[in-house]
Protein backbone atom coordinates (compact mmCIF):
# COMPACT_ATOMS: atom_id res chain seq x y z
CA UNK A 1 0.00 0.00 0.00
CA UNK A 2 1.41 3.44 -1.42
CA UNK A 3 1.24 6.10 1.69
CA UNK A 4 0.56 8.75 -0.63
CA UNK A 5 -2.60 6.80 -1.29
CA UNK A 6 -3.07 6.01 2.58
CA UNK A 7 -2.64 9.95 2.65
CA UNK A 8 -4.61 10.77 0.43
CA UNK A 9 -7.70 8.14 1.54
CA UNK A 10 -7.46 9.66 4.64
CA UNK A 11 -7.32 13.45 3.57
CA UNK A 12 -10.70 12.66 1.40
CA UNK A 13 -12.70 11.00 4.08
CA UNK A 14 -11.59 13.40 6.74
CA UNK A 15 -12.84 16.37 4.87
CA UNK A 16 -16.12 14.63 4.02
CA UNK A 17 -17.02 13.43 7.30
CA UNK A 18 -15.83 16.02 9.37
CA UNK A 19 -13.60 19.37 7.97
CA UNK A 20 -16.40 20.14 5.48
CA UNK A 21 -19.34 19.58 7.61
CA UNK A 22 -17.51 21.21 10.99
CA UNK A 23 -16.97 24.35 8.34
CA UNK A 24 -20.92 24.10 7.57
CA UNK A 25 -21.48 24.22 11.07
CA UNK A 26 -19.27 26.91 12.38
CA UNK A 27 -20.34 29.03 9.13
CA UNK A 28 -23.93 28.20 10.10
CA UNK A 29 -22.84 29.55 13.98
CA UNK A 30 -21.76 33.07 12.08
CA UNK A 31 -25.18 32.84 10.15
CA UNK A 32 -27.36 32.33 13.15
CA UNK A 33 -25.57 34.95 15.30
CA UNK A 34 -25.67 38.22 12.14
CA UNK A 35 -29.63 37.31 11.99
CA UNK A 36 -29.76 37.79 15.28
CA UNK A 37 -27.96 40.70 15.50
CA UNK A 38 -30.22 41.86 12.55
CA UNK A 39 -33.14 41.59 14.47
CA UNK A 40 -31.49 43.72 17.54
CA UNK A 41 -30.31 46.71 15.17
CA UNK A 42 -33.40 46.34 13.13
CA UNK A 43 -36.04 49.13 15.35
CA UNK A 44 -33.44 51.10 16.36
CA UNK A 45 -32.66 51.47 12.84
CA UNK A 46 -36.01 52.76 12.15
CA UNK A 47 -36.29 55.00 15.47
CA UNK A 48 -33.48 56.45 14.54
CA UNK A 49 -34.65 57.61 10.89
CA UNK A 50 -32.84 54.78 8.93
CA UNK A 51 -29.32 56.79 8.54
CA UNK A 52 -26.58 55.16 6.56
CA UNK A 53 -24.26 53.99 9.39
CA UNK A 54 -27.17 51.87 10.31
CA UNK A 55 -29.27 51.08 7.72
CA UNK A 56 -26.49 50.16 5.26
CA UNK A 57 -24.94 48.19 8.20
CA UNK A 58 -28.44 46.02 7.79
CA UNK A 59 -27.88 46.08 4.44
CA UNK A 60 -24.54 44.33 4.46
CA UNK A 61 -25.48 42.22 7.41
CA UNK A 62 -28.33 41.07 4.74
CA UNK A 63 -26.23 40.15 2.00
CA UNK A 64 -23.84 38.48 4.58
CA UNK A 65 -26.57 36.69 5.59
CA UNK A 66 -27.53 35.62 2.57
CA UNK A 67 -23.89 35.01 0.75
CA UNK A 68 -23.04 32.69 4.62
CA UNK A 69 -26.38 30.67 4.07
CA UNK A 70 -24.94 29.83 -0.05
CA UNK A 71 -21.42 29.34 1.92
CA UNK A 72 -23.17 26.54 4.03
CA UNK A 73 -25.24 24.98 1.60
CA UNK A 74 -21.64 24.98 -0.65
CA UNK A 75 -19.78 23.27 1.96
CA UNK A 76 -22.72 21.03 2.94
CA UNK A 77 -22.97 19.75 -0.81
CA UNK A 78 -19.31 19.50 -1.14
CA UNK A 79 -19.01 17.02 2.12
CA UNK A 80 -21.74 14.99 0.41
CA UNK A 81 -19.67 15.42 -2.94
CA UNK A 82 -16.37 13.93 -1.37
CA UNK A 83 -17.67 11.35 0.97
CA UNK A 84 -19.26 9.99 -2.56
CA UNK A 85 -15.90 10.52 -3.68
CA UNK A 86 -14.26 8.29 -1.44
CA UNK A 87 -16.84 6.08 -0.86
CA UNK A 88 -16.16 5.51 -4.69
CA UNK A 89 -12.44 5.55 -4.63
CA UNK A 90 -11.90 2.69 -1.51
CA UNK A 91 -14.94 0.70 -3.94
CA UNK A 92 -12.76 1.03 -7.29
CA UNK A 93 -8.78 1.17 -6.06
CA UNK A 94 -7.90 -1.65 -4.06
CA UNK A 95 -5.03 0.58 -2.31
CA UNK A 96 -7.26 3.19 -1.46
CA UNK A 97 -9.12 -0.08 0.76
CA UNK A 98 -6.18 -1.13 2.47
CA UNK A 99 -5.47 1.93 3.21
CA UNK A 100 -9.31 2.19 4.90
CA UNK A 101 -8.86 -0.88 6.95
CA UNK A 102 -5.24 0.20 7.64
CA UNK A 103 -7.12 3.47 9.10
CA UNK A 104 -9.46 1.30 11.10
CA UNK A 105 -12.04 3.01 9.30
CA UNK A 106 -15.30 1.01 8.22
CA UNK A 107 -17.18 1.56 4.76
CA UNK A 108 -20.50 2.89 6.61
CA UNK A 109 -18.17 4.92 8.68
CA UNK A 110 -17.77 6.93 5.42
CA UNK A 111 -20.58 9.25 5.61
CA UNK A 112 -21.38 13.07 6.82
CA UNK A 113 -22.92 13.68 9.55
CA UNK A 114 -26.91 15.18 9.23
CA UNK A 115 -26.55 18.19 8.31
CA UNK A 116 -29.71 20.56 7.72
CA UNK A 117 -30.28 24.13 5.36
CA UNK A 118 -29.96 27.11 7.59
CA UNK A 119 -33.04 28.85 7.70
CA UNK A 120 -33.67 32.37 4.66
CA UNK A 121 -33.09 35.61 5.88
CA UNK A 122 -36.88 35.60 6.15
CA UNK A 123 -37.10 33.20 8.09
CA UNK A 124 -34.20 33.67 10.53
CA UNK A 125 -35.42 37.57 11.16
CA UNK A 126 -39.38 37.18 11.03
CA UNK B 1 -18.46 41.42 26.07
CA UNK B 2 -15.61 43.52 25.31
CA UNK B 3 -14.97 44.77 22.12
CA UNK B 4 -11.88 43.82 20.33
CA UNK B 5 -11.47 47.50 19.27
CA UNK B 6 -11.67 48.48 22.44
CA UNK B 7 -15.59 49.82 22.75
CA UNK B 8 -18.17 47.83 24.70
CA UNK B 9 -17.58 46.53 28.16
CA UNK B 10 -20.90 46.48 28.56
CA UNK B 11 -21.56 50.37 28.21
CA UNK B 12 -24.54 51.88 29.27
CA UNK B 13 -25.72 55.80 28.92
CA UNK B 14 -27.48 57.98 31.88
CA UNK B 15 -30.81 57.76 29.91
CA UNK B 16 -33.82 56.10 29.68
CA UNK B 17 -36.73 57.01 27.51
CA UNK B 18 -38.95 57.12 30.27
CA UNK B 19 -36.88 59.44 32.77
CA UNK B 20 -37.18 61.59 28.91
CA UNK B 21 -40.66 61.52 29.11
CA UNK B 22 -41.37 62.29 32.78
CA UNK B 23 -38.91 64.69 32.35
CA UNK B 24 -40.04 66.86 29.58
CA UNK B 25 -43.47 66.10 30.40
CA UNK B 26 -42.35 67.62 33.53
CA UNK B 27 -41.59 70.86 31.49
CA UNK B 28 -44.79 70.94 30.26
CA UNK B 29 -46.61 70.57 33.67
CA UNK B 30 -43.59 73.51 34.90
CA UNK B 31 -44.51 75.60 31.73
CA UNK B 32 -47.77 75.76 32.18
CA UNK B 33 -47.12 76.80 36.09
CA UNK B 34 -45.19 79.61 34.56
CA UNK B 35 -46.63 81.00 31.53
CA UNK B 36 -50.29 80.84 33.71
CA UNK B 37 -48.77 83.39 36.62
CA UNK B 38 -46.90 85.33 33.32
CA UNK B 39 -49.94 85.70 31.82
CA UNK B 40 -51.78 86.73 35.03
CA UNK B 41 -49.47 88.98 35.64
CA UNK B 42 -49.54 90.82 32.20
CA UNK B 43 -52.80 90.89 32.39
CA UNK B 44 -52.90 93.14 35.65
CA UNK B 45 -50.11 94.90 34.31
CA UNK B 46 -52.12 95.84 31.22
CA UNK B 47 -55.53 96.33 33.27
CA UNK B 48 -53.95 99.17 35.45
CA UNK B 49 -52.91 100.58 31.37
CA UNK B 50 -56.48 100.48 30.48
CA UNK B 51 -57.87 101.54 33.68
CA UNK B 52 -55.77 104.26 33.87
CA UNK B 53 -57.03 105.07 30.28
CA UNK B 54 -60.74 104.73 31.43
CA UNK B 55 -60.28 107.19 34.37
CA UNK B 56 -58.15 109.75 32.99
CA UNK B 57 -58.49 112.86 34.45
CA UNK B 58 -60.17 111.08 37.26
CA UNK B 59 -58.65 110.44 40.84
CA UNK B 60 -58.13 107.12 41.41
CA UNK B 61 -57.38 105.54 44.89
CA UNK B 62 -55.32 101.82 44.64
CA UNK B 63 -55.11 99.73 47.15
CA UNK B 64 -53.28 96.41 47.89
CA UNK B 65 -55.15 93.79 46.93
CA UNK B 66 -54.62 90.32 47.61
CA UNK B 67 -55.10 87.83 45.39
CA UNK B 68 -54.58 83.58 45.13
CA UNK B 69 -52.63 82.80 42.08
CA UNK B 70 -54.26 79.98 41.02
CA UNK B 71 -50.68 78.24 40.54
CA UNK B 72 -50.10 74.50 40.63
CA UNK B 73 -49.19 75.36 43.80
CA UNK B 74 -51.90 78.46 44.78
CA UNK B 75 -49.88 81.40 46.35
CA UNK B 76 -51.30 84.77 47.34
CA UNK B 77 -50.08 88.12 45.58
CA UNK B 78 -50.75 91.87 45.99
CA UNK B 79 -51.00 93.49 43.41
CA UNK B 80 -51.75 97.45 44.11
CA UNK B 81 -54.85 97.76 42.07
CA UNK B 82 -57.41 100.63 41.94
CA UNK B 83 -60.97 100.51 42.55
CA UNK B 84 -62.67 98.76 39.80
CA UNK B 85 -64.94 100.66 37.41
CA UNK B 86 -67.43 97.71 37.03
CA UNK B 87 -68.42 96.33 40.37
CA UNK B 88 -68.75 97.94 43.28
CA UNK B 89 -69.83 94.97 45.60
CA UNK B 90 -67.65 92.11 44.26
CA UNK B 91 -64.48 93.90 43.24
CA UNK B 92 -62.02 91.24 44.45
CA UNK B 93 -64.09 88.21 43.29
CA UNK B 94 -63.73 89.77 40.18
CA UNK B 95 -60.14 90.98 39.99
CA UNK B 96 -59.71 86.73 40.94
CA UNK B 97 -61.82 85.73 38.45
CA UNK B 98 -59.67 87.78 36.00
CA UNK B 99 -56.66 86.43 37.49
CA UNK B 100 -57.97 82.86 37.08
CA UNK B 101 -58.99 82.87 33.69
CA UNK B 102 -56.09 84.99 32.88
CA UNK B 103 -53.63 81.94 34.53
CA UNK B 104 -55.94 79.30 32.45
CA UNK B 105 -55.46 80.98 29.11
CA UNK B 106 -51.37 81.35 30.08
CA UNK B 107 -51.48 77.81 31.51
CA UNK B 108 -53.29 76.47 28.14
CA UNK B 109 -50.13 77.78 25.74
CA UNK B 110 -47.57 75.38 27.59
CA UNK B 111 -49.77 72.40 26.54
CA UNK B 112 -48.29 69.66 24.53
CA UNK B 113 -44.77 71.08 24.90
CA UNK B 114 -43.68 67.49 26.21
CA UNK B 115 -44.71 65.76 23.22
CA UNK B 116 -43.19 69.13 21.06
CA UNK B 117 -39.93 68.93 22.91
CA UNK B 118 -39.85 65.16 22.23
CA UNK B 119 -40.97 65.21 18.56
CA UNK B 120 -37.68 67.30 18.26
CA UNK B 121 -35.36 65.00 19.63
CA UNK B 122 -37.41 61.97 17.13
CA UNK B 123 -34.43 60.43 15.41
CA UNK B 124 -32.98 60.12 18.95
CA UNK B 125 -35.49 59.38 21.52
CA UNK B 126 -36.92 55.87 21.69
CA UNK B 127 -33.83 54.69 20.10
CA UNK B 128 -31.96 51.91 21.62
CA UNK B 129 -28.28 53.04 21.64
CA UNK B 130 -27.34 50.19 23.61
CA UNK B 131 -29.16 47.29 22.07
CA UNK B 132 -27.24 48.93 18.58
CA UNK B 133 -23.71 48.50 20.39
CA UNK B 134 -24.61 45.16 22.31
CA UNK B 135 -24.87 43.99 18.88
CA UNK B 136 -22.33 45.23 17.47
CA UNK B 137 -20.32 43.46 20.28
CA UNK B 138 -21.58 40.50 19.59
CA UNK B 139 -21.10 40.65 15.47
CA UNK B 140 -17.45 41.61 16.63
CA UNK B 141 -17.25 38.79 18.71
CA UNK B 142 -18.93 36.14 16.55
CA UNK B 143 -16.63 37.77 13.36
CA UNK B 144 -13.70 37.22 15.33
CA UNK B 145 -14.67 33.67 16.49
CA UNK B 146 -15.63 32.28 13.33
CA UNK B 147 -13.05 33.69 11.06
CA UNK B 148 -10.23 32.28 12.98
CA UNK B 149 -11.96 28.56 12.33
CA UNK B 150 -12.19 28.76 8.69
CA UNK B 151 -9.75 26.10 8.89
CA UNK B 152 -11.26 23.24 6.30
CA UNK B 153 -8.32 21.50 4.66
CA UNK B 154 -8.93 22.77 1.80
CA UNK B 155 -5.55 22.93 0.34
CA UNK B 156 -5.23 19.14 1.47
CA UNK B 157 -8.41 18.12 -0.55
CA UNK B 158 -7.46 20.11 -3.38
CA UNK B 159 -3.90 18.49 -3.24
CA UNK B 160 -5.41 15.04 -2.66
CA UNK B 161 -7.86 15.09 -5.87
CA UNK B 162 -5.29 16.75 -7.84
CA UNK B 163 -2.62 14.30 -7.36
CA UNK B 164 -2.46 11.46 -9.61
CA UNK B 165 -6.20 10.74 -9.27
CA UNK B 166 -8.92 12.02 -11.61
CA UNK B 167 -12.51 12.36 -11.21
CA UNK B 168 -14.04 11.82 -14.76
CA UNK B 169 -16.35 14.49 -16.31
CA UNK B 170 -16.88 18.17 -15.34
CA UNK B 171 -17.45 17.53 -11.87
CA UNK B 172 -13.79 17.81 -11.10
CA UNK B 173 -13.16 21.27 -12.72
CA UNK B 174 -15.71 22.21 -10.92
CA UNK B 175 -14.70 21.48 -7.85
CA UNK B 176 -11.14 23.35 -8.16
CA UNK B 177 -12.86 26.31 -8.88
CA UNK B 178 -15.38 25.82 -5.31
CA UNK B 179 -11.93 25.55 -3.61
CA UNK B 180 -10.39 28.39 -4.68
CA UNK B 181 -13.57 30.18 -3.55
CA UNK B 182 -14.11 28.76 -0.96
CA UNK B 183 -10.99 29.04 0.65
CA UNK B 184 -11.07 33.02 0.43
CA UNK B 185 -14.82 34.02 0.62
CA UNK B 186 -16.54 33.37 3.88
CA UNK B 187 -13.85 35.40 5.57
CA UNK B 188 -14.03 38.01 2.89
CA UNK B 189 -17.91 37.79 3.76
CA UNK B 190 -16.70 38.25 7.31
CA UNK B 191 -14.95 41.07 6.98
CA UNK B 192 -17.92 43.03 5.77
CA UNK B 193 -19.97 41.70 8.62
CA UNK B 194 -17.09 43.23 10.96
CA UNK B 195 -17.03 46.43 8.99
CA UNK B 196 -21.20 46.52 9.59
CA UNK B 197 -20.38 46.55 13.09
CA UNK B 198 -18.05 48.63 13.58
CA UNK B 199 -20.62 51.42 11.65
CA UNK B 200 -23.14 50.53 14.06
CA UNK B 201 -21.07 50.62 16.92
CA UNK B 202 -20.25 54.08 16.19
CA UNK B 203 -23.44 55.56 15.20
CA UNK B 204 -24.93 53.99 18.66
CA UNK B 205 -22.09 55.45 20.55
CA UNK B 206 -23.15 58.67 18.94
CA UNK B 207 -26.66 58.39 19.56
CA UNK B 208 -26.17 57.12 23.53
CA UNK B 209 -24.08 60.45 23.90
CA UNK B 210 -26.84 62.42 21.86
CA UNK B 211 -29.27 60.84 24.43
CA UNK B 212 -27.44 61.87 27.68
CA UNK B 213 -26.79 65.48 26.39
CA UNK B 214 -30.79 65.71 25.46
CA UNK B 215 -31.38 64.31 28.89
CA UNK B 216 -29.04 66.61 30.88
CA UNK B 217 -30.43 69.63 28.80
CA UNK B 218 -34.03 68.91 29.49
CA UNK B 219 -33.14 67.95 33.43
CA UNK B 220 -31.76 71.81 33.77
CA UNK B 221 -34.25 72.99 31.83
CA UNK B 222 -37.00 71.10 34.52
CA UNK B 223 -34.58 73.15 37.29
CA UNK B 224 -34.71 76.27 35.91
CA UNK B 225 -38.00 76.65 35.34
CA UNK B 226 -38.89 74.97 38.90
CA UNK B 227 -35.87 77.99 39.94
CA UNK B 228 -38.28 80.77 37.96
CA UNK B 229 -41.48 79.93 39.52
CA UNK B 230 -39.89 79.54 43.44
CA UNK B 231 -38.83 83.00 42.35
CA UNK B 232 -42.47 84.78 41.73
CA UNK B 233 -43.71 82.68 44.79
CA UNK B 234 -40.57 84.31 46.55
CA UNK B 235 -41.29 87.63 45.11
CA UNK B 236 -45.11 87.54 45.52
CA UNK B 237 -45.80 90.86 47.04
CA UNK B 238 -43.81 92.50 43.60
CA UNK B 239 -46.55 90.84 41.39
CA UNK B 240 -47.85 91.95 38.61
CA UNK B 241 -44.44 92.79 38.22
CA UNK B 242 -41.40 90.15 37.50
CA UNK B 243 -39.39 88.97 40.04
CA UNK B 244 -36.01 90.74 40.14
CA UNK B 245 -38.02 93.66 39.31
CA UNK B 246 -37.01 95.29 42.10
CA UNK B 247 -40.58 96.49 42.82
CA UNK B 248 -42.00 95.46 45.98
CA UNK B 249 -44.81 96.14 48.05
CA UNK B 250 -42.64 97.39 50.83
CA UNK B 251 -40.30 99.29 48.24
CA UNK B 252 -43.74 101.48 46.63
CA UNK B 253 -44.14 103.28 49.63
CA UNK B 254 -46.24 106.45 49.97
CA UNK B 255 -46.24 107.62 46.49
CA UNK B 256 -47.95 104.65 45.24
CA UNK B 257 -50.19 106.14 42.32
CA UNK B 258 -46.93 107.65 40.64
CA UNK B 259 -44.82 104.07 40.77
CA UNK B 260 -47.28 102.35 39.51
CA UNK B 261 -48.37 104.91 36.67
CA UNK B 262 -44.22 105.14 35.76
CA UNK B 263 -43.88 101.61 36.10
CA UNK B 264 -47.24 100.60 34.28
CA UNK B 265 -45.87 102.92 31.43
CA UNK B 266 -42.78 101.55 31.21
CA UNK B 267 -43.63 98.05 31.41
CA UNK B 268 -46.05 98.89 29.03
CA UNK B 269 -43.51 99.59 26.24
CA UNK B 270 -43.09 95.97 26.73
CA UNK B 271 -46.92 94.71 26.10
CA UNK B 272 -47.75 93.13 22.78
CA UNK B 273 -49.47 95.49 20.71
CA UNK B 274 -53.06 95.02 21.63
CA UNK B 275 -54.71 96.33 17.90
CA UNK B 276 -57.49 98.15 17.75
CA UNK B 277 -58.20 97.14 21.76
CA UNK B 278 -55.32 99.55 22.13
CA UNK B 279 -56.95 103.05 20.93
CA UNK B 280 -60.41 102.78 23.15
CA UNK B 281 -59.83 104.51 25.51
CA UNK B 282 -62.43 106.27 27.23
CA UNK B 283 -65.15 103.75 25.61
CA UNK B 284 -62.92 100.85 26.80
CA UNK B 285 -66.07 99.04 28.33
CA UNK B 286 -63.69 96.40 30.44
CA UNK B 287 -66.77 94.77 31.58
CA UNK B 288 -67.37 93.85 27.94
CA UNK B 289 -63.77 93.05 26.29
CA UNK B 290 -62.17 91.26 29.65
CA UNK B 291 -62.59 87.95 27.77
CA UNK B 292 -61.58 88.95 24.45
CA UNK B 293 -58.35 90.88 25.79
CA UNK B 294 -57.32 87.52 27.63
CA UNK B 295 -57.51 85.93 24.80
CA UNK B 296 -55.28 88.29 22.97
CA UNK B 297 -52.66 88.13 25.39
CA UNK B 298 -50.11 86.11 23.56
CA UNK B 299 -48.82 85.15 27.09
CA UNK B 300 -45.99 83.33 25.08
CA UNK B 301 -44.77 86.65 24.64
CA UNK B 302 -41.96 87.71 27.52
CA UNK B 303 -41.89 91.46 28.74
CA UNK B 304 -38.13 91.27 29.06
CA UNK B 305 -38.12 95.05 30.39
CA UNK B 306 -36.25 93.76 33.64
CA UNK B 307 -35.37 90.27 32.99
CA UNK B 308 -31.79 88.75 31.89
CA UNK B 309 -32.42 86.39 29.74
CA UNK B 310 -30.10 83.31 30.53
CA UNK B 311 -27.74 81.73 27.80
CA UNK B 312 -27.44 79.02 29.86
CA UNK B 313 -29.79 76.04 31.46
CA UNK B 314 -27.14 75.94 33.90
CA UNK B 315 -29.76 75.71 37.19
CA UNK B 316 -27.65 76.37 39.52
CA UNK B 317 -26.50 80.24 37.97
CA UNK B 318 -30.26 80.89 38.12
CA UNK B 319 -30.64 83.61 40.39
CA UNK B 320 -33.53 85.82 41.17
CA UNK B 321 -32.18 88.76 39.98
CA UNK B 322 -31.92 86.57 36.56
CA UNK B 323 -35.29 84.97 36.18
CA UNK B 324 -35.95 83.84 32.32
CA UNK B 325 -39.42 84.45 31.16
CA UNK B 326 -41.07 80.59 30.11
CA UNK B 327 -40.58 82.13 27.15
CA UNK B 328 -36.86 82.26 27.17
CA UNK B 329 -36.90 78.79 28.65
CA UNK B 330 -38.54 76.98 26.06
CA UNK B 331 -37.19 79.03 23.26
CA UNK B 332 -33.67 78.08 24.94
CA UNK B 333 -34.31 74.31 25.44
CA UNK B 334 -35.96 73.96 21.63
CA UNK B 335 -32.02 75.72 20.30
CA UNK B 336 -30.30 73.31 22.66
CA UNK B 337 -32.55 70.23 21.42
CA UNK B 338 -32.41 71.65 17.62
CA UNK B 339 -28.12 71.85 18.36
CA UNK B 340 -27.97 68.43 20.27
CA UNK B 341 -29.60 66.89 17.46
CA UNK B 342 -28.03 68.11 14.65
CA UNK B 343 -24.86 67.39 16.50
CA UNK B 344 -25.88 63.88 16.93
CA UNK B 345 -27.00 63.69 13.60
CA UNK B 346 -23.89 64.92 12.16
CA UNK B 347 -21.94 62.24 14.25
CA UNK B 348 -23.90 59.59 13.35
CA UNK B 349 -23.57 60.44 9.53
CA UNK B 350 -19.87 60.62 10.19
CA UNK B 351 -20.55 56.97 11.62
CA UNK B 352 -21.56 55.82 8.42
CA UNK B 353 -19.25 56.97 6.12
CA UNK B 354 -18.31 54.99 3.59
CA UNK B 355 -20.92 52.52 4.34
CA UNK B 356 -23.00 52.91 1.18
CA UNK B 357 -19.85 52.18 -1.02
CA UNK B 358 -19.22 49.14 1.45
CA UNK B 359 -22.92 48.35 0.93
CA UNK B 360 -22.71 48.95 -3.00
CA UNK B 361 -19.83 46.42 -3.32
CA UNK B 362 -20.85 43.80 -1.73
CA UNK B 363 -24.33 43.76 -2.93
CA UNK B 364 -21.56 43.65 -6.91
CA UNK B 365 -19.12 41.23 -5.71
CA UNK B 366 -20.43 38.12 -7.47
CA UNK B 367 -16.84 36.37 -6.65
CA UNK B 368 -18.23 36.24 -2.87
CA UNK B 369 -21.40 33.78 -4.20
CA UNK B 370 -19.93 30.68 -3.60
CA UNK B 371 -21.09 27.92 -6.12
CA UNK B 372 -23.05 24.96 -5.24
CA UNK B 373 -20.65 21.77 -6.00
CA UNK B 374 -22.90 18.84 -7.29
CA UNK B 375 -23.31 16.88 -4.05
CA UNK B 376 -23.73 13.87 -6.10
CA UNK B 377 -21.25 14.18 -9.06
CA UNK B 378 -21.30 11.59 -11.87
CA UNK B 379 -18.52 9.54 -13.03
CA UNK B 380 -15.13 7.94 -11.13
CA UNK B 381 -12.31 8.99 -9.17
CA UNK B 382 -10.11 6.92 -10.94
CA UNK B 383 -5.95 6.74 -10.95
CA UNK B 384 -4.37 8.81 -13.71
Amino acid sequence: MAESVKMQFEVLYRAGTKSFPDQAADLAAALDGIGAVHQQWYEPTVRAGSPPALAQALEINRTVYGLLRRAVLSFQDAASAVVLITKDFQARDAEARDAMHALGIKESDIQAPPMAAPPTFGQATS
Amino acid sequence: MTRPDGGGGGISFDYSDQRFETVTDEIEDLLADLMGIEAAAEMFRTHLVSLKLHHEGEQVAPTVRPISLPASKPFTVYPILPEPPFDTSGDQQSYQDWINEAYAAGAQSAAGTGAWLRSIMDNFHLVDAEALINGADQQAGLVIQHGTTLTANLGEVNAALADEWDWDGDSMDAFFTWVAVADAAPAAMLLFAYAAQSSVAKAGAAIGATQEAMMQQAENARDALKATIKAWRDDADAFPFPPGSGWTFKDIGTEIGGVIESKVQALSDTLPDLGPLGNLGKDWALDKVTGTLISKIPAVKPATLTYKILTTLEANEVEVEKQPTAQVIIDTVEQTFRDIAKEGDAAVTTAGEGMAALAASLHDADQLVMPRPDPTPAGHYERD
